[in-house]
Parts: structure tokens; C-alpha cells; sequence
């Protein structure tokens, strides 16, 4: 039962790491992509896992409220490079660490047929935790259940310009708050031989505010972006070849954010929820190494006004698994082969 | 168990390097260089980028009693050329900010900032080239700062003045407009058309877009330098320009009645003719080219014609002598238009209020 709960909480930490999202905003969408990567498992006593991940978030269609209007002449895309760190400190305790580096382009087309393009890059803000395992000493289970707290570090800029004019707080890399971040996770295998498994991850973000955005003209409105609440249910079906572990994975994601604020007034066209499909696929060519590749397709929208919204995404993601000595890793994508190293 | 540890740090102090090096943005055109006329540092991109809020230019045009999507108290932005009368609604301009139009060889655009409030006719027409304009993106002072395509130069829509590009320190040539509701509109011009909503673009024009932002004296999206406090930021105003000083006229100091103020500004005689019903404030300059001093007399319920001079003339709207002996003639329009006050308090500091 170890086996399972530690195995779908890897499996889980491969599976829902780069859900991330953007931030609402009152024109576009784009910004900080890191509420919604969270989703990292939890790592046994002294062993160190690193998860790099390239997520890919186009978006293009406009929606009024849950109505996608036709208009396709803005569009922004966020490329993100996330790599996070999970070290278990003791059997129920985990801490993370994930740095974020973010590249936004915005395309305009303009009237005279070009397209106006801006580009920022830059480090984003990091996300540090701190995990209890519900269910470590309670291995034989087919549940398994943790829970974390922390914090978004506001080590991204969020001062960017171009050619010294301000650009706006969703296309800064970093938000320039310190966020409160709150995680669970549950998962059940059905049975101990059933290769299906079934999952659920809940965030929670309060958001900080932002005093030094206008510091130079107005230290009085300050920006905040919206609270957001995440939750993320699947499925997973493991397939066994003598090649190679893979799993198909199939799960939704519902997420809703409050309105940003301003100088503590609402700002019209942020925030909404929103439903999306995520298929997606694992692949582990050894005890060390395992691949993945997820898309996201939005089915339901109802967003606050007019905004700019993910049309969809992808995620590539490399975990590498530095499993010490004397320890067992049990990994979902590892079912039956107990990997000791 | 060190050497993953090792490994770590490395990686992190890897990115955090990285990072740190390789944190910027670029455009494509450095358009935005050269020298300012603003504090380039008090300008912001306001999010949707250069046209992501795109103006109209020559948009299809309805009677008006096609125009079922406007209710009577919509306000809209009122222009006359001969016998074309046009109206631009602010359900469209909220959504395009800029519409660029020729009415009766007269090239105009209207410029309209949602968040200022502000309404003014443009003449296209600069230094001898006719140009389009277009939502650069940017704001200073929360106000719209329009491009002309002609040239690329950024222009300050409140300023009136072209502020950054080729044609820095041009001065924009007012066109008198007229800014009301609906229901006085088409009752003063039952002939006039109307935007269509069939506009080329995709957009909810039912909705304003900005939620209680109009009313909300404490809703302020962008920073305002300085900010003004005398009146309450969301209140409208009619603000008169001389000589790059402001003096404004609140619009709930005009009464039930057609209301006139014979007033003087910067050594300018002046007349104010406003109406809360009917929902405008417009003015003009009381003293000829050939130095009489005109004083006016508000008429009532006779919309277009406002008031009568001490000669017996009467006068429109648009200041154009309908009747008496004066018929034909025009009186000086003023530089003036409406706006919230939170705009004239920051664009023109120490704006004399009425």
C-alpha cells in the first residue's frame, strides 16, 4: 500500500505540476504562472526530486462573459520554464521550491496589416512549501492524502519598461506580492491490481498586494491580483510494456479568481471560471527519468466582462529522480518493479 | 544524499543567474524613443498593446430610428458638416475609443477616453496630410494618447498636442462637437445617422465595459499626477482652455432649464449655455471679430437654438446664428469639452472652477 499512495503521489507530482494559469486581466490574460503548479507530491525522507517543465499557454480568443467573440487580433503567449525542487525532510514532510522563468510575447495586428509585438522575459516569482504527508504512517491504504502551506516569493521583477514606459502588472514576470498558498491533495487506487487511479488537488491563493507598482507617480494604488481557487480531478490508466511504463491520463480543472483590484477598487474584466480538459500522457524509460506531455482545452468559460483567454496550452516536463542509497522509490510509473537504488 | 544536494544548488544558483541576466523586453520598433513632451515615466501601457483597442474608421452609419440598440439617455458625441448630421455613440466609442470620418469634405475623428470622459473632435488634416488615428495603447494622466498613421507620433488627447514622434509640439485643430444624450439628439436632428454596430468588430455593445467606474468617485484603474481633490473625481465638467489654462463649469450647477453664464476667462469674454435635462454644456466666445461685445438671453424648450444676443439674433447649439440680423454668421467656438474632473484637475492643475 506504501508503494501505491507513495507511487500516486508521484505519479501525482509528474501528472498536475505545470497546471498552471494565468492571471486575469482587464484587457489579457498572460502573467504569473505559478498558483496552478502546486501540484507537486511529496517526497520520501531524504530524497531530492527534480521536475523541469516548458509550458506553452496561447491566448487568443476573446470572450465576452462565456461568449467567444470573433476576434482574433490580439493574441499572447506565455512560454514558461518551471523547475521545482521537493526534498523530503523526515517521512511526513516535504518541502518545495519552485523558480519560474517566464517569456511573454504580445501580438497586436494593426490596422496597416503589421503586427505589433512586444517581448518580456524574466525570472517570475518562486513558490516555497511545506507538505505533511496525512497518510505516512498508514502505508497500506489505497488512500493517500497530503496537505501544504506556504508562500509566493515576489523574487520576479515587477518593475519592467519598455523604452522606459511601465508595462502592466500581467506582463510583468513577477507580481511583486507575497501570496499565502494553500494545497491538498487526494488520491484512491481502486483496487491494488486496477490500473486505474483516481486523483484531486485543491489550491487556494490570497494574494498580496503589490504597494511599490505605481510607487513612482502614485504609492497609494497599489495592484492586487485576484484570489484564485483551483481544484483538478482525474483519472489515469496505467499501461505495463516490457519496454516502458505509460500512463494516459485524463482529467478537468476548474479555476476561478476574483477580480483584481487597484487602489483597492475592482478592476472590470478580470476574474471569472473557468473548465478545462486535460489529456495527457506519461512516459518512464527508467527509475531515474520519465517524461510527460499534457494539452489544455478550455469547455467552459464565464469570465467578468471581456478578456483575452487560453485557447490552449502544452506542457513538456523531465522529472529526474535522485534517489538516494538505502531508500525505495515507488512510483506509479514503476508499478511492480520496485526500483532499489 | 550531498550530491543531490550539490546538484541543486547548483541548478538553483544556475537559474537564479540566468535569471537575473536575462530579464527585459524588447519591441519590435523602438517607436516610442526620442524626446517627450510628458514625463515619460508617467506614461503606461495600458495593457491591450498599440490598435488592441481599434479605432473605426469610416464605419457604417444608420437612421435613427434603426438604431435600436441606444436608449434615451445613452450619451453620444454630436457632429454637423452642412446638412450631415452624425452622431457617435459613447456604447461605441467605449469600445474603439477613436473614430475616424469624413462628413461632408470635413476629415474628422473623435476622440473619446472612457476613463477620462473626455469627447473631442479632431481634424485629420495635419500640416496638409490627412491621417487616421489610432489607440496607441498608452495613457498619461489615465487619458488616451492617440497615433496618427501618417507619422507614428503619439499625441496627448486632453494636451491636445502631439507629444512624442515627427510631429512633436503640433497642435491639434479642435472640431467643434457637441456631446448629449440621445433623446436630445435625435430631437434637435431627427435626420441625423447613427453608428451601426455592425462595425467590423466583435463586441458587446449592450455592455459598458468599465463596470461602476463612472460613478464610483473612488475607481481609479491608472495614477494621476497631480490628483485634485476640490471636486469629486467622477463629476463632469466642461472645461474652456486658454492659453493652456483651464477653467471648468460643473454640470450640475445648470438647471432644469436652458441656463446661461455670461462669464470671462483669461481676458476672454465668454458664454457657457447649459441644461441638465437635456443634458449638455456647451460654449462660446461673446465678443466678434469685429469687437461687439454680445450679451446673451437663454431660450427655452427650442432646441437647437439655445439663446438670443441683445440684437435679436438667435443662436444654435453649435453657436450658427439660425435667425435676426446676425443669421448666417458663426460665433467663436471655444476650445472646451466634457470630462470627469479627475482628468482636468490632473491635466491643467489649478483649473479655475466656476
Amino acid at each position: 500500500m506504501r508503494y501505491i499512495i507513495l507511487s500516486t503521489i508521484m505519479y501525482y507530482f509528474f501528472f498536475v505540476n505545470s497546471t498552471y494559469n494565468c492571471f486575469a486581466q482587464a484587457c489579457c490574460s498572460g502573467g504569473v504562472p505559478l498558483a496552478g503548479s502546486i501540484g507537486t507530491g511529496t517526497a520520501t525522507a531524504k530524497n531530492m526530486q527534480v521536475l523541469i517543465t516548458y509550458d506553452v499557454n496561447l491566448l487568443k480568443d476573446l470572450i465576452d462573459t462565456g461568449t467567444k467573440l470573433q476576434d482574433e487580433n490580439r493574441q499572447r503567449t506565455v512560454h514558461s520554464i518551471l523547475t521545482e525542487f521537493n526534498y523530503g525532510i523526515s517521512k511526513p514532510f516535504t518541502i518545495t521550491a519552485l523558480f519560474s522563468y517566464i517569456i511573454q510575447q504580445r501580438k497586436v495586428l494593426q490596422t496597416n496589416g503589421e503586427k505589433d509585438k512586444l517581448l518580456v522575459f524574466g525570472m517570475g516569482d518562486m513558490v516555497f512549501l511545506i507538505k505533511y504527508n496525512l497518510l505516512w504512517n498508514r502505508p497500506n491504504l489505497r488512500w493517500s492524502g497530503a496537505v501544504g502551506a506556504g508562500s509566493k516569493i515576489p523574487v520576479g521583477r515587477s518593475d519592467l519598461t519598455e523604452n522606459g514606459i511601465l508595462l502592466p502588472a500581467d506582463l510583468q514576470p513577477g507580481s511583486g506580492a507575497w501570496d499565502g498558498m494553500f494545497w491538498f491533495y487526494a488520491a484512491r487506487q481502486l483496487t491494488s491490481t486496477n490500473p486505474f487511479r483516481l486523483e484531486s488537488m485543491a489550491t487556494y491563493r490570497i494574494t498580496g498586494t503589490n504597494h511599490n507598482f505605481y510607487a513612482n507617480s502614485s504609492p497609494d494604488l497599489g495592484y492586487k491580483f485576484g484570489n484564485e481557487f483551483q481544484y483538478v480531478i482525474g483519472a489515469a490508466y496505467t499501461i505495463t510494456s516490457k519496454l516502458m511504463m505509460s500512463d494516459a491520463l485524463l482529467q478537468v480543472r476548474y479555476r476561478s479568481t476574483t477580480a483584481d483590484m487597484v487602489g483597492g477598487s475592482i478592476i472590470p474584466n478580470t476574474g471569472g471560471r473557468w473548465l478545462y480538459l486535460i489529456p495527457g500522457i506519461n512516459l518512464q524509460t527508467n527509475q531515474k527519468l520519465s517524461f510527460r506531455l499534457t494539452g489544455e482545452i478550455p469547455v467552459y468559460r464565464h469570465l467578468s466582462g471581456t478578456q483575452l483567454s487560453t485557447s490552449y496550452k502544452f506542457n513538456i516536463s523531465i522529472l529526474y529522480k535522485g534517489i538516494s542509497k538505502n531508500y525505495t522509490i515507488h512510483s506509479p510509473l514503476s508499478r511492480g518493479a520496485r526500483g532499489v537504488f | 544524499m550531498k550530491d543531490y544536494m550539490l546538484f541543486s544548488l547548483k541548478l538553483v544558483n544556475l537559474l537564479l543567474m540566468f535569471s537575473i541576466c536575462f530579464t527585459s523586453c524588447k519591441k519590435d520598433k523602438d517607436k516610442l524613443k526620442g524626446e517627450w513632451l510628458i514625463p515619460k515615466s508617467e506614461v503606461l501601457d495600458g495593457g491591450p498593446g498599440k490598435d488592441g483597442i481599434p479605432a473605426l474608421t469610416n464605419p457604417a452609419f444608420i437612421a435613427a430610428s434603426d438604431a435600436t440598440y441606444l436608449q434615451d439617455n445613452d450619451l453620444v458625441v454630436g457632429f454637423i458638416s452642412g446638412n450631415d448630421v452624425r452622431a457617435y455613440p459613447h456604447a461605441i466609442l467605449d469600445w474603439h475609443e477613436i473614430i475616424n470620418d469624413d462628413v461632408n469634405g470635413v476629415s474628422i475623428a473623435v476622440t473619446y477616453c472612457p476613463l477620462t470622459g473626455t469627447g473631442i473632435g479632431w481634424d485629420r488634416n495635419v500640416n496638409g496630410t490627412v491621417t487616421t488615428f489610432g489607440v496607441s495603447g498608452l495613457l498619461y494622466n489615465t487619458n488616451l494618447i492617440p497615433y496618427d498613421r501618417a507619422t507614428d507620433s503619439n499625441w496627448s488627447q486632453m494636451k491636445l498636442l502631439c507629444v512624442n514622434g515627427t510631429l512633436i509640439r503640433t497642435k491639434v485643430q479642435v472640431i467643434p462637437v457637441v456631446e448629449t444624450t440621445w433623446k436630445t439628439w435625435k430631437a434637435m436632428y431627427a435626420q441625423t445617422k447613427v453608428v451601426s454596430k455592425q462595425t467590423g468588430y466583435s463586441r458587446n455593445y449592450d455592455r459598458y465595459p468599465y463596470g461602476d467606474y463612472k460613478t464610483n468617485n473612488d475607481n481609479l484603474f491608472f495614477p494621476l499626477n497631480p490628483k485634485d481633490k476640490r471636486l469629486p473625481s467622477k463629476e463632469r465638467v466642461h472645461g474652456v482652455i486658454i492659453n493652456d489654462i483651464a477653467k471648468v463649469y460643473q454640470y450640475y450647477h445648470f438647471t432644469d432649464s436652458m441656463q446661461l453664464i455670461n462669464d470671462s476667462f483669461q481676458n476672454t469674454d465668454l458664454v457657457i449655455a447649459g441644461s441638465q435635462p437635456d443634458n449638455f454644456i456647451v460654449s462660446f466666445v461673446r465678443r466678434l471679430s469685429n469687437d461687439t461685445l454680445l450679451t446673451f438671453t437663454p431660450i427655452q424648450n427650442k432646441l437647437p437654438v439655445i439663446m438670443q444676443d441683445n440684437e435679436g439674433t438667435e443662436w444654435d447649439i453649435f453657436g450658427n446664428a439660425i435667425s435676426g440680423p446676425r443669421a448666417g454668421e458663426q460665433l467663436s467656438a471655444t476650445v472646451s469639452f466634457m470630462g470627469y474632473w479627475l482628468a482636468w484637475g490632473a491635466f491643467y492643475p489649478n483649473a479655475e472652477i466656476y
